[in-house]
């Protein structure tokens, strides 16, 4: 340490010459600003954790070029308002994204061989440093892009208040428009916020994250809560290969990649700097976790002879933590204990002491709400914690929606997360106990927001309510990792490919990963747009299921055998190597595949408010951010004279159209329909609710464009086309 | 050793590391194809026609140059390179950003890809074919437009060639000083054209002829290469011949290998009609040229009479004989051949010549298309394009000299190295133009007979420069140095600050005048284009001109009219896509 120390140590001078020299060359409202000013200090940074890791190894990216590469891009960014080049800041930070990844992966193998034989138990510090540093790499980018949102300014503005009233009464500080410090658009409190008697305004969030984050916002003000949360998250990090050493503890190599894909892949990464309670909530799992697998017989190697009383002290700490952060984590307090009653070596009495102790806390929580709010639950209902009041279906549509939906569900956020179920599949073949330890916490907790509307969490990335669950998910990735057989290797290929590429857009456009529930994401939005191709109609999606979710299901569950193939004769035939380069041709083949599909596959339902729907006119309908929005028929709500143009794909010379649609006015409304410049007919509707109506048959040859124009007084909200091809 | 340390050596790292052979060779040709195919089928989904004529064009860039990246690309490099690609050119909007950025992608893919090979001692042949493969793709996107012929078989046939040639150098002189030669000559030319490998295929013929090993009828041969510069391209082959001549001798009579250059010399001064008594007041830029090169190249241990007969090429040969840059190749591949490389700081050198290497392909490929990308280069950063050259070499050579002589330890040794990259990085940044303010916003206008004015707000900028970036619709007929708009910057009460009149052929061109009908025209004349796009019928480059005016004091106007020529004919128009103010 002391030697990469001393070797780094002269460069540091260089990094602060080096920004200091930015600063002067970079106008102050340049978007690239901040993230130039610090680059030089996370080159430094990087150049010292690269010597750590490396040790006493040849690094595989020396110190000049990763200085070269480093100022060359730094070099083209203040060159990138002369290249003519449109979007060339988002060009540029996915550059930036992608050679800092590459640097971070250009470790893996030094890392590799930091981990041994066997997993350690104490993972080595540049196993927390290296996550730490790529977060602060994305920082400045995604708060320049991205202001906080959703819950994350009421956080903010309890910690403001922490720090400067000492109170949690946020009516001054609404009034005094504190939200200034870190936000430029003004926010009211939120439905349900508790009052008090003297007009006190209180936030419906417990007060615990704005107390971990102060410290540092006291510091650094807002930026420090961003930092904090940086710091739990590479913790988090840090502590993932506490856990594998835990239960996987023979598979480092499998465990390394696990780890790679956890801290510095989506959804963790898109969370690093965000102020949710879910990975704090994450990390105190992990550490009751690690702490249960000392006290009990969980894991298999590693195991002391004998508890600790300090890990009964730290385990017993992070349980009664949970609730203090929300009140649902209690859903995983109650499984740990249960664990601990059942692997346990504590014997009844301890056990019996910590249950008291962690009910004490709960009563005293509950009480607290009482007094303060009048509900002990602060503003949920009893309803909330019922895991099994509502109909099946909704359990599993919530379910494949957390994992499939292509806008809020984790494979589609980053696809490498897969290898999960493969992973699921070997565990329970191995006949793993970690499996049935996992399900066993993760159960409650998934069965009580899987079935409600905001399964997808809102107003946040992907996978919001689970992700306190990645950890224990990344475990089993463990199992899937492990595999050398071709498909194993074809598919971690393939879908490590897609996930990197996916990530960096997730970081270019962090606006991306606040999807609407349209049964859509912002890409296929975009892309369906550029080519005028309904692309979302072959991608599943629970917000809005239609067929392909259920076929994507079946056909991944199938598909998860064949990855225990062992490939007999393929070896021969291939060679190792050909079934990765398979896996991303597979691909890239598939991306082809779509958009072929859906120009070629004859469209029956056009959504209007997709993107590939061009709307001369109109808005949205309902609102972007209406809560409960998947209960919510989404549509477009033209104005008179206002147009939406269907690009169709034929299946026929003939069709027949139908229109859903509502009319919000006392009056009936016209729409027009034409094909191209062509009237074909007007349908009529009355005033009320959603209604269907039909027009045709008429000739249709391929290539025509179906155009909708509200022809009436009033707005007409248009839901959808219905296409038949008789 | 520490315990860690210890646990970490005794792993078989590599064994478990499955990042580092993921596809090998036949699995990056597989991923380029699939590239390519995903790209086509993009292309085919396209509504607009000149998306999808660029969309086919891309597919075939990608193809070529993503199969020279998975041939020599280690690791995920292919599989990266491919899907980003295949991701960019579906994701963005078509035209020149989305060309941009893809050709930006595959040339740092390639670089990469290729960079290891600077450390080989030999080189097999699909290598060099491949390496340049895809450096003929970059350097010369033109040959892959329609129609398909002969000159569209030079995609394949001269890097095949030239590759044949980079094979046989690398045995005499090791790789990395036969890719910098080879690379010299790629992108002086840019790419591979006839003269470019003849100059190789002769350097290659001299070093076969004078390897003694060889059966003596087949090194007479291929000594016959040196002549072939010679005989199919007169004056430009003397140069060339005179090149592998040296090498020959250097092999066979080293003490006559000064002949060659000095008797091309001579010759290049009798065809350029100079005396040769005469000061050399014409070469000037070459003896600056010398300035930079020399101390380092009089310093370097080694091969001092090849650097001394590169020297004679360069300053005598090239500077009488043409002003051409193709004319220095001949020149810097002896020079490239004679540098040391078995030096502490040949690592970092190796970046320098990279960093060279990337911004000179990446000025010569598409949609930048520089016919010349390294003066370009020297233009756009230096006042005396030749003194950046000097700069350049200088830095290439001088530092690993100066830390080889420290006796300090080694990580204060580093210093001197860094130090060039310093001083070259703060003089760029020096020189790079200012952000400025774009009054267009992003938004074209197209100033037609109908609608010929545009005024345009300037909220208090005060500037020094003005671009103008600009291309003329139905322009081709008008005559060289016809004004085709005005722009008037006024002051309060609309008073005339500044007027600048927008020339056709010396500030802006029809967007056609790449098409063969329109540039063989006698009395049409165009600028360079600044940005370029495959044209709507993928048969030629399309271009968009910047003209940058340089103005002798600072002006603070408040608005901006720009009005089209009156004279015009009537379906001229005249299409501004930039209007940028410096400060």
């Amino acid at each position: 340490m002391k030697r990469e120390l001393r070797q780094s140590l002269p460069f540091l001078p260089l990094a602060a010459l080096a920004s200091w020299g930015l600063a002067a060359r970079v106008p102050a409202g340049d978007d690239l600003r901040s993230t130039l000013l610090v680059l030089p200090f996370l080159v430094w940074g990087f150049d010292l954790l690269a010597g750590l890791a490396a040790a006493s190894e040849k690094r595989r990216l020396g110190r000049w070029p990763l200085f070269a590469i480093a100022a060359g891009w730094t070099g083209l960014a203040l060159l990138r308002t002369h290249l003519g080049v449109v979007n060339a800041d988002g060009i540029l930070m996915a550059f930036y994204f992608a050679l800092w990844l590459l640097a971070l992966l250009s470790l893996a193998p030094a890392l590799r061989r930091r981990l041994g034989h066997q997993l350690p138990l104490r993972p080595e510090p540049v196993f927390f440093l290296l996550p730490l540093l790529f977060y602060l790499v994305v920082l400045p980018w995604s708060q320049q892009q991205r202001p906080p949102d959703g819950d994350e300014p009421y956080y903010l503005l309890i910690v403001h208040s922490l720090a400067h009233d000492f109170d949690t009464d946020l009516g001054n500080n609404y009034r005094g428009e504190d939200w200034r410090v870190f936000l430029d658009r003004p926010i009211e409190p939120q439905p349900g916020d508790p009052t008090g008697p003297n007009g006190e305004i209180y936030s419906r969030h417990p007060a615990f994250l704005p107390l971990l984050l102060l410290l540092l916002y006291l510091v650094f003000g807002p930026f420090g809560a961003s930092l904090t949360m940086c710091l739990l998250t590479a913790g988090l990090a840090w502590l993932f290969l506490r856990l594998a050493a835990r239960f996987v503890p023979e598979r480092p190599g499998a465990a390394l990649l696990a780890w790679l894909l956890f801290a510095f892949g989506p959804p963790l990464l898109l969370y690093s700097a965000q102020i949710w309670i879910e990975v704090p909530a994450a990390l105190l799992l992990a550490v009751a976790l690690d702490r249960l697998a000392a006290l009990t017989r969980l894991g298999t190697l590693h195991r002391t002879g004998s508890w600790r009383p300090r890990d009964l002290v730290v385990f017993g700490l992070s349980l009664a933590a949970m609730p203090l952060l929300k009140i649902r984590m209690l859903l995983l307090v109650f499984p740990l204990l249960l664990l601990a009653a059942w692997r346990g070596r504590l014997g009844g009495r301890r056990l019996v002491q910590l249950g008291a102790g962690l009910g004490l806390v709960v009563l005293a929580l509950f009480a607290y709400n009482l007094f303060s709010f009048g509900n002990p639950f602060k503003m949920y209902g009893r309803g909330d914690f019922e895991l099994l009041a509502s109909p099946p279906a909704d359990y599993l549509r919530g379910l494949v929606g957390i994992f499939f939906d292509c806008a809020f569900g984790l494979f589609a956020c980053a696809p490498a997360w897969m290898l999960l179920l493969p992973g699921i599949y070997i565990a329970f073949l191995e006949r793993r106990r970690v499996l049935a330890e996992i399900l066993l916490i993760a159960a409650p907790y998934t069965l009580a927001f899987a079935p409600r509307l905001e399964w997808y969490g809102g107003w946040a990335p992907p996978f919001r309510y689970p992700l306190v669950l990645l950890p224990l998910f990344g475990l089993l990735l463990v199992f899937a990792l492990d595999r050398r057989q071709p498909l194993a290797r074809a598919a971690w290929a393939g879908l490590g490919l897609l996930t990197f590429l996916l990530t960096l857009i997730w970081l270019i456009q962090p606006g991306f990963t606040y999807n609407t529930a349209d049964g859509l994401n912002h890409l296929l939005h975009l892309v369906g747009h550029r080519l005028d191709a309904d692309l979302g109609r072959f991608l599943p999606s629970t917000v809005r299921p239609r067929l392909a979710t259920w076929i994507w299901v079946l056909a991944t569950l199938a598909l998860v055998p064949a990855f225990r193939w062992k490939g007999s004769g393929w070896r021969r035939f291939a060679g190792r190597r050909l079934a990765g380069a398979l896996g991303v041709a597979g691909v890239l083949a598939g991306l082809a595949l779509l958009v072929a599909a859906a120009e070629a596959w004859p469209t029956q339902r056009a959504e209007v408010e997709d993107g590939w729907v061009r709307k001369t006119g109109g808005t949205l309908e309902p609102d972007q951010w209406i809560p409960q929005r998947p209960a919510f028929r989404g549509g477009w709500r033209l104005q008179p004279g206002d147009a939406a143009r269907v690009p169709l794909v034929a299946g026929s010379e003939r069709v027949r159209v139908g229109i859903v649609a509502m009319n919000p006015n006392l009056e009936p409304v016209e729409i027009t329909v034409l094909a191209g410049e062509l009237e074909l007919g007007r349908v009529q509707f009355e005033p009320g609710d959603w209604q269907e109506r039909e027009i045709g048959p008429f000739d249709w040859t391929d290539g025509q464009v179906l155009v909708l124009v509200s022809a009436g007084r009033g707005a007409v909200i248009v839901d959808a086309v219905e296409l038949a091809w008789p | 050793m520490s315990k860690a340390a210890a646990t970490a050596a005794a792993v078989p790292g590599a064994a478990h590391d499955r990042l580092r052979e993921l596809y090998g060779p036949a699995g990056g040709l597989l991923l380029a194809a699939a590239a390519a195919l995903a790209v086509a089928i993009f292309a085919k989904a396209e509504h607009e026609s000149l998306a999808m004529t660029e969309g086919r064009f891309l597919a075939l860039e990608i193809g070529l140059v993503l199969a020279a990246i998975g041939w020599l690309g280690r690791s995920f490099l292919p599989g990266l390179a491919a899907g980003a690609a295949v991701f960019a050119s579906l994701a963005l909007p078509a035209l020149p950003g989305r060309s941009a950025t893809i050709l930006f992608l595959l040339l740092i893919g390639f670089l990469l890809a290729a960079a290891p090979l600077v450390r080989r001692p030999s080189l097999a042949y699909a290598d060099c074919f491949f390496l340049a493969l895809g450096l003929q793709a970059l350097a010369r996107p033109d040959l892959l437009l329609p129609p398909w012929g002969l000159r569209s078989a030079s995609l394949v046939l001269m890097p095949a060639l030239a590759a044949f040639a980079l094979f046989h150098l690398a045995r005499r002189f090791g790789g990395e000083r036969s890719l910098l030669a080879f690379a010299v000559v790629a992108l002086l030319a840019p790419g591979f054209n006839v003269n470019a490998v003849l100059l190789l295929l002769a350097a290659a013929g001299a070093v076969y002829a004078g390897d003694p090993e060889r059966w003596l009828p087949s090194r007479w041969v291929a000594g016959a290469a040196l002549l072939l510069p010679l005989l199919l391209r007169w004056p430009e082959g003397l140069l060339a011949s005179a090149a592998g001549a040296t090498l020959l001798l250097e092999a066979l009579r080293p003490r006559w290998v000064l002949l060659p250059p000095l008797l091309a010399a001579l010759a290049a001064a009798v065809l350029a009609g100079r005396p040769l008594g005469a000061p050399l007041g014409a070469p000037l830029e070459a003896l600056q040229l010398m300035a930079g090169l020399l101390p380092a190249a009089l310093a370097a241990p080694g091969r001092d009479h090849l650097r001394m007969a590169a020297g004679l090429l360069l300053v005598f040969g090239a500077g009488w004989l043409t002003a051409d840059p193709e004319t220095w190749a001949a020149g810097g591949l002896l020079l490239a051949l004679a540098i040391p490389v078995e030096r502490p700081a040949a690592a970092m050198q190796r970046w320098y010549f990279l960093f060279l290497l990337a911004v000179g392909l990446g000025l010569a490929a598409f949609p930048w298309l520089r016919p010349q990308p390294l003066p370009e280069l020297a233009t756009l950063l230096a006042p005396a394009p030749l003194y950046f050259f000097g700069a350049g070499l200088l830095l290439v050579l001088a530092p690993g000299l100066l830390a080889e002589r420290l006796s300090s330890p080694p990580w204060l040794r580093s210093w001197p190295l860094l130090l060039p990259a310093i001083l070259l990085s703060a003089w760029l940044i020096y020189r790079l133009p200012p952000a400025g303010r774009s009054l267009l916003g992003g938004e074209p206008q197209t100033l037609v007979e109908t609608r010929p004015l545009l005024r345009l707000e300037i909220l208090s900028f005060p500037f020094r420069q003005v671009v103008v970036d600009s291309q003329l619709f139905h322009g081709a007929d008008l005559e060289p140095g016809q004004e085709v708009a005005r722009l008037r910057f006024l002051g309060a009460g609309d008073s005339e600050l500044l007027v600048l009149p927008l020339l056709a052929g010396d500030d802006t061109a029809d967007w056609s005048a790449a098409r063969t009908d329109v540039a063989r025209r006698p009395d049409f004349r165009a600028p360079s284009p600044w940005l370029s796009q495959v044209a709507p019928d993928g048969t030629f480059f399309s271009g968009r001109y910047r003209r940058r005016f340089d103005l002798p004091r600072t002006i603070d106007a408040l608005a901006v009219e720009v009005t089209r020529a009156g004279g015009l004919p009537a379906a001229t128009q005249v299409a501004l896509r930039e209007l940028e103010l410096r400060p």
